[in-house]
């Protein structure tokens, strides 16, 4: 269906397709939450213009998938409740209040922290917290390019990783990447200082999905099970993938090496060197080496 | 920190979910991916999150494999359970099996209470023929007993030490019994007896009633058969050459023997086969009464059916019913039935016999019934009132 939705000159959505409103309305069953059909609009309106229907900044096209791509019934479900639809807070705690409380505590690890996570959430998504006298419900964040139940998922991750960190900054700093000490350097520091660069260019050079793989597995220490879940793959697709990423980030460090004007065998010996002796931190090097890639955040 | 749009740094929690769920657009999975990489806070987020997931999809799995795992239990369970149903089938299968051979036992022990007065009153000899009996020996006593004595010492040499006394039974049976170890040559045989001048003995363990059975052939003296009629003698001598043939065998009960069996040196020969067999009859009914001649042996069972067989035993046929009553004694009797007193009673008949059949026996069967009246047969077949 072409032209479901305008864009204005300035990239804004001017409308939806009256006819794909039509069907959307029909599909989600949107009514039954007391939704009226304008609101139901402006709601569809809203998320597209927040995500520009997905596409980069400045591109404005009318996308009849973007919305057929919603969860729509989530989402008009997320903002009734928002709204304060007495029915579509019975049909959410029916729904959705197990499988919260239960995601919670597999976050948390525990019980006790998991059920309280929840109960924070839950009190904050039914609107007891307000903002400048104004009641406020974390639920008309959600856009509906998700599940319902993974955008809570994901909310009761980030407020348990929230506080977890905040906590963990009160405690004493450990000198987590300190240098092995008396680590004799059998390396010649010009060689080490080339196989540094060396190894800053070959990571430099990655793409993002092979940071991830990298940070993930070596810095984070997650299994290749939970990295292959977030990517979407199969676990062995993981796993090939993260051993063709060192075979190749070895040969670029050869390379580079060699581009220094280090022979073959001195290059291989260098890349033999204890990587205590290495003046590489890849925890920050494979941290900042894409910090530009994500164009919605700012300076920290 | 929020769920609302992060204006820093961080995507928010609808574009970590999207992207864990996999419905981002190319461009901005990269973007969000891009992040992850460089950010190990939603790394973990989204991490924890998919972790979250597995738990929450498990869930019903997990429930569904409760499910199974309930069935299975209940099923392992009855599995568990099968051993002591087995065990207490097992113990009731015995009590039963117990019961029903405690109640055949008492049945037939009962049955045997019943029958076994009447038999033994049936067995004992009538006072005048046990007069006559009596008075015979007496006049033999004096010359047989110096060959009873040694006969005695023979006996005492040659067989087995005679067992303790036992049961009626058991001494009827020994005194059965006592005929087949005559043939072998040993004191009490009748022939040797007779040559002999004396008269057969029974072992000490037999009872008063058993000898006599025993004694019934010998009771005739040389004298009594020189004044015997003709009919009478042949039938005297035809006992006298067939001792075994001649025994009467009025076989107690079945129970009787289970209960007390003699030892096997007492069991002579081919009496100890014959008790050793048990005589199925065809009525499946137990015999309460044999006697044999030869090897013609009649039976009566618990309900008074006669049944004759021809080959010792080893097949039965039923005898038409020519009596009156119910017939609880079978036994064998001395002397010439009425048909073969009419027989030997014909010279011409017992020249013409002699040389070309064996001579009719001189014992013939005769049944009692419950009133005591009495028929007698010589083939088994045809009966006559007595």
């Amino acid at each position: 269906m072409a032209g479901a939705a305008a864009a204005g000159p300035g990239g804004g959505v001017v409308a939806v397709d009256a006819s794909l409103l039509d069907e959307l309305w029909r599909e989600c069953a949107a009514s039954a939450w007391g939704l009226e059909r304008a609101e139901f609009e402006r709601i569809l309106l809203g998320v597209a213009a927040a995500q520009n229907f997905g596409l980069a900044e400045g591109a404005a096209a009318g996308h009849a998938e973007f919305y057929r791509g919603l969860r729509l019934d989530d989402l008009v479900l997320a903002r009734a409740c928002a709204g304060g639809h007495e029915r579509a807070w019975e049909h959410f705690v029916a729904a959705y209040r197990g499988p919260l409380t239960r995601a919670a505590i597999a976050i948390a690890g525990s019980e006790t922290l998991g059920r309280e996570l929840a109960d924070q959430l839950y009190a904050e998504l039914y609107g007891l917290t307000a903002r400048d006298g104004k009641r406020r419900c974390p639920l008309e964040s959600y856009r509906g390019r998700g599940s319902l139940m993974g955008w809570l998922r994901t909310t009761l991750a980030q407020r348990h990783v929230d506080r977890y960190r905040r906590t963990r900054r009160e405690e004493p700093l450990e000198d987590v990447d300190a240098a092995a000490p008396g680590a004799a350097a059998e390396t010649p520091a010009a060689e080490l200082d080339a196989l540094g660069r060396a190894v800053e260019a070959a990571i430099a050079g990655r793409d993002a999905e092979e940071h991830f793989l990298l940070a993930a597995y070596y810095l984070d220490g997650q299994t290749l099970l939970q990295i292959a879940r977030v990517l979407g793959v199969h676990e062995a697709t993981a796993s090939r993938k993260l051993h063709r990423v060192l075979g190749e980030l070895r040969k670029q460090v050869l390379r580079h090496l060699e581009g220094q004007g280090l022979s073959r065998r001195a290059a291989q010996e260098a890349l033999g060197a204890d990587p205590r002796d290495l003046d590489v931190n890849l925890k920050k090097l494979l941290q900042q080496s894409q910090v530009d890639s994500f164009p919605e955040k700012a300076a920290e | 920190m929020n769920a609302h749009p992060q204006p820093g740094m961080h995507p928010d929690a609808e574009a970590l979910s999207a992207f864990a769920e996999q419905a981002l657009g190319g461009r901005e999975r990269e973007l969000v991916l891009g992040h992850l990489a460089v950010c190990p806070r939603c790394r973990q987020i989204v991490a924890l999150a998919a972790e979250a997931a597995d738990v929450e999809f498990a869930a019903p799995a997990q429930a569904e494999a409760s499910r199974k795992a309930t069935r299975i239990a209940w099923w392992r369970n009855w599995r568990i359970t099968w051993a002591p149903v087995a065990a207490l089938a097992c113990v009731v299968t015995l009590a039963v099996m117990v019961h029903v051979r405690r109640v055949e036992r008492e049945t037939e022990s009962a049955r045997t209470a019943q029958v076994l007065p009447q038999q033994q009153a049936l067995a004992a000899p009538e006072p005048r023929q046990r007069q006559a009996e009596m008075a015979a020996p007496t006049a033999a006593a004096p010359a047989a007993t110096p060959h009873r004595e040694s006969a005695e010492q023979a006996a005492s040499l040659k067989e087995p030490p005679p067992p303790s006394p036992q049961s009626v039974a058991i001494a009827a049976f020994s005194a059965q019994t006592a005929t087949a170890p005559s043939n072998t040559g040993a004191g009490g045989t009748l022939g040797s007896a007779r040559e002999g001048g004396g008269e057969p003995t029974a072992p000490p363990s037999m009872s008063t009633e058993a000898a006599a059975w025993r004694q019934q052939p010998a009771a005739v003296s040389a004298e009594q058969a020189q004044a015997m009629p003709a009919n009478e003698r042949r039938a005297w001598k035809m006992a006298a050459a067939r001792p075994a043939d001649t025994a009467a065998q009025p076989v107690p009960m079945a129970p009787a023997f289970k209960s007390a069996p003699a030892p096997a040196s007492e069991l002579h020969g081919l009496f100890a086969a014959r008790v050793a067999r048990p005589a199925p009859l065809p009525s499946g009914k137990a015999a309460v009464s044999t006697a044999s001649i030869g090897r013609k042996e009649m039976a009566v069972d618990s309900t008074g059916a006669v049944f004759l067989s021809l080959d010792d035993g080893a097949h039965w046929s039923p005898v038409a019913r020519q009596w009156s009553g119910q017939v609880v004694h079978v036994a064998t009797k001395p002397g010439a039935s009425p048909m073969a007193a009419a027989v030997f009673a014909s010279p011409e008949a017992e020249d013409k016999a002699a040389p070309l059949a064996p001579p009719t026996p001189a014992v013939t069967f005769e049944i009692s019934n419950d009133k005591g009246q009495r028929w007698t047969s010589a083939d088994g077949h045809v009966w006559t009132p007595e």
